[in-house]
């Protein structure tokens, strides 16, 4: 995760400074935030030191801290899909996931929702308080086409006044009327500071033939197109792709991803030996023990970037 | 006396298949949904082509075979069947609008019945027929830009709707997935060149038809020529005749030009003069926010959408963009009953 783009973790001072020994911050240090998720045999792994982290910046090691994520505020966007297909049932168990993801927000949380079907609307922006969400949560309806890459492209885009972003993308089906393309919205998501979960509920694989001859064609289950799609934005971010099944699971699932972000680490780094402009190609791992890191693949610093005012 | 019946029958179509396109004429829509008429339309038409009568309301009998067939397909939808993907009502009202032996009369109603038809089938999803059927009408009227603009939109919605995102989306033909999605992606830019060719026939015939310069200039760009696009879509957005909608569509698309031109002040230039007419589209919001997003500009791309976006309610029931593949297809009932009225009269 870059905060500040890069430069300016304005983002996380106020957290700092409120409970030390949370390291603080100043504009005049460019520091790179990297929210990384530790399991083991598919359990989180707790109780890890910045020590426990080897961070590449480039292929480069950096020397890592650690920050409190308790002290920090997860800014929540809610991107959900209420395109005609959602309607009924599935329409009513996102209502009920939404108000449960917002129940278990901690006070210092943010939510904010944006809907999409063949509109994209920012149904509730950040700075509202969490009942106005919820209540925006209860009004949702569902109908017309599906812009998810546009849907998805203004919750990576919402202005994050402060905390650790975190996009919850909801959708059932594929993309059939958005304005920007799939690669498009990739490269937001990668140059953003979100972490992306995206819940689908949609068939893990469909049937494809192949085969040299026509007589005798090979049958294959492969990922749906789509799906791949989403998958690839998500753990690009270090987030991941739930499959939701029905959508009763939409709330554990919703869930779920709150208590993973939750248990995610926050490592911090100022970069050394790495050319300042352009991709940074970021490695997380854990030393000396068993573990899989989720986090970001990278982070992009314009040549012309400035550290922003503090604020 | 059986055998004057006989001689009568074989002069010409049933009593029943006449007294149904007779009500048909005098404006009894509903005989399109009774089937005592259809059930030998292959030996009527056969009787049809044996008839001398000039005086025939052939363009009575070809509307009410065109309204069997909206008849069924409604049918099969309400029932939420798989509509037919054969028309043998549209085959038969052409084969009987061919039996009008002056040239002036056929041609005045076949040249307008076909783009209704290709509509038609356009507007459900139908759209190998609809290419089928529109391929027929410009095999007789090769000029007709109307009829060359529903093509092209059609091969382009054919296109969008069978692009494979990924390699997944291919269905494979070979061993090597490699080759086949390279094999498809090639198949689906020569359908594209298609396209292409089909609008700038559709311009020599009638350079002021904005639509298909816009669509041209849509095409070039999928097919990567961006720079020959982008000087079609501004001499289509500067164009007088052109509407509002198509208007926007070409500012919107000479936006999608110039970002792939890596020119992001003139993408943005572009997509602010989309906004400009069209305020409440949150497509041309999303797209002039992306391209300040490219252009450096995060801030102002976050404010773009902050403005265009928010307020919690749905701003519009129509955009250009969302109806783009569905070409002129919105104007088939009111062609249909243009017909329909010139049939029953």
């Amino acid at each position: 995760m870059t905060i500040g783009t890069v430069l300016a973790p304005s983002v996380l001072l106020a957290a700092a400074v409120a409970t030390p020994p949370v390291p603080t911050f100043t504009t005049s240090v460019e520091a790179v935030y990297v929210d990384a998720f530790v399991t083991r045999d598919g359990q989180p792994v707790g109780g890890l030191n910045a020590e426990d982290f080897e961070v590449s910046d480039n292929g480069v090691r950096q020397g890592v801290s650690l920050v409190s994520v308790e002290a920090v505020p997860i800014v929540a966007v809610m991107v959900f899909d209420v395109s005609a297909s959602v309607a009924g049932v599935r329409l009513d168990d996102l209502r009920a996931a939404g108000r449960a993801l917002i129940a278990g927000l901690r006070p210092q949380d943010v939510p904010a929702l944006v809907t999409f079907s063949h509109e994209v609307q920012i149904a509730v922006p950040l700075g509202g308080d969490p009942s106005t969400v919820r209540r925006a949560v209860d009004k949702l309806e569902a109908g017309g086409h599906t812009a998810l890459w546009d849907g998805l492209y203004a919750g990576l885009k919402m202005p994050v006044a402060g905390g650790r972003p975190l996009v919850i993308v909801f959708t059932d089906g594929r993309d059939d009327l958005s304005w920007l393309s799939q690669e498009q919205v990739l490269k937001v998501a990668r140059e953003s500071e979100a972490v992306v979960y995206v819940v689908a509920i949609t068939p893990r694989y469909e049937e494809v033939v192949k085969g040299a001859s026509i007589m005798r064609p090979e049958r294959e289950l492969v990922e749906p197109a789509h799906v791949r799609l989403v998958r690839q934005i998500a753990e690009a971010t270090g987030g991941r792709l739930w499959y939701a099944g029905v959508s009763a699971q939409l709330e554990p699932t919703f869930l779920r991803i709150l208590a993973e972000m939750q248990s995610r680490y926050l490592l911090s780094f100022a970069p050394t030996g790495v050319a300042r402009a352009g991709w940074h190609r970021l490695s997380v791992k854990v030393k000396g023990r068993k573990g899989t890191v989720r986090s970001r693949t990278g982070y992009f610093v314009a040549a012309d970037a400035r550290p922003a005012p503090a604020r | 006396m059986l055998l004057v019946a006989t001689v009568a029958e074989a002069a010409g179509p049933s009593a029943t298949y006449r007294d149904a396109i007779e009500r048909y004429r005098r404006g009894d829509r509903y005989v399109a949904g009774e089937t005592a008429w259809t059930e030998r339309v292959s030996d009527e038409i056969g009787q049809l082509k044996r008839l001398p009568a000039e005086g025939f309301p052939y363009e009575a009998a070809a509307m009410l075979h065109t309204d069997r067939d909206i008849y069924e397909r409604d049918a099969a939808e309400q029932a939420e069947e798989v509509a037919p993907d054969t028309a043998p009502h549209l085959d038969a009202a052409r084969q009987i609008l061919a039996l009008i032996r002056d040239d002036e009369r056929r041609r005045a109603f076949e040249r307008p019945w076909f783009l209704a038809v290709t509509l038609h089938l356009y507007r459900r999803g139908q759209w190998p027929l609809a290419l089928h059927y529109v391929d027929e009408a410009l095999r007789r009227y090769e000029d007709d830009p109307l009829l060359l603009l529903a093509r092209g939109s059609l091969i382009e919605s054919q296109v969008a709707a069978d692009l494979p995102s990924t390699r997944a989306d291919v269905l494979v033909t070979t061993s090597n997935r490699e080759t086949a999605v390279f094999n498809r992606r090639s198949e689906l830019y020569t359908r594209l060149g298609d396209a292409e060719a089909t609008y700038r026939r559709a311009l020599r015939v009638m350079p002021d038809l904005v639509e298909a310069r816009v669509r041209l200039g849509r095409v070039l760009h999928q097919r990567g020529d961006s720079s020959q696009a982008a000087a079609e879509l501004a001499v289509a957005a500067a164009h007088p005749q052109a509407d509002q909608a198509t208007r926007y569509l070409a500012w919107l698309f000479l936006g999608a030009a110039r970002e792939a031109e890596k020119r992001p002040p003139e993408a943005v230039e572009a997509y602010r003069a989309a906004v400009a007419l069209e305020p409440e589209s949150t497509v041309a919001a999303v797209a002039l926010s992306h391209a300040l997003h490219e252009a450096g500009e995060r801030g102002a791309a976050q404010d773009v959408l902050r403005t265009a976006l928010s307020g919690g309610r749905r701003r519009r029931d129509w955009d250009a963009w969302w109806n783009y593949r569905w070409g002129r297809s919105h104007e088939v009932e009111a062609r249909l009953a243009a017909l329909r009225q010139r049939a029953m009269r």
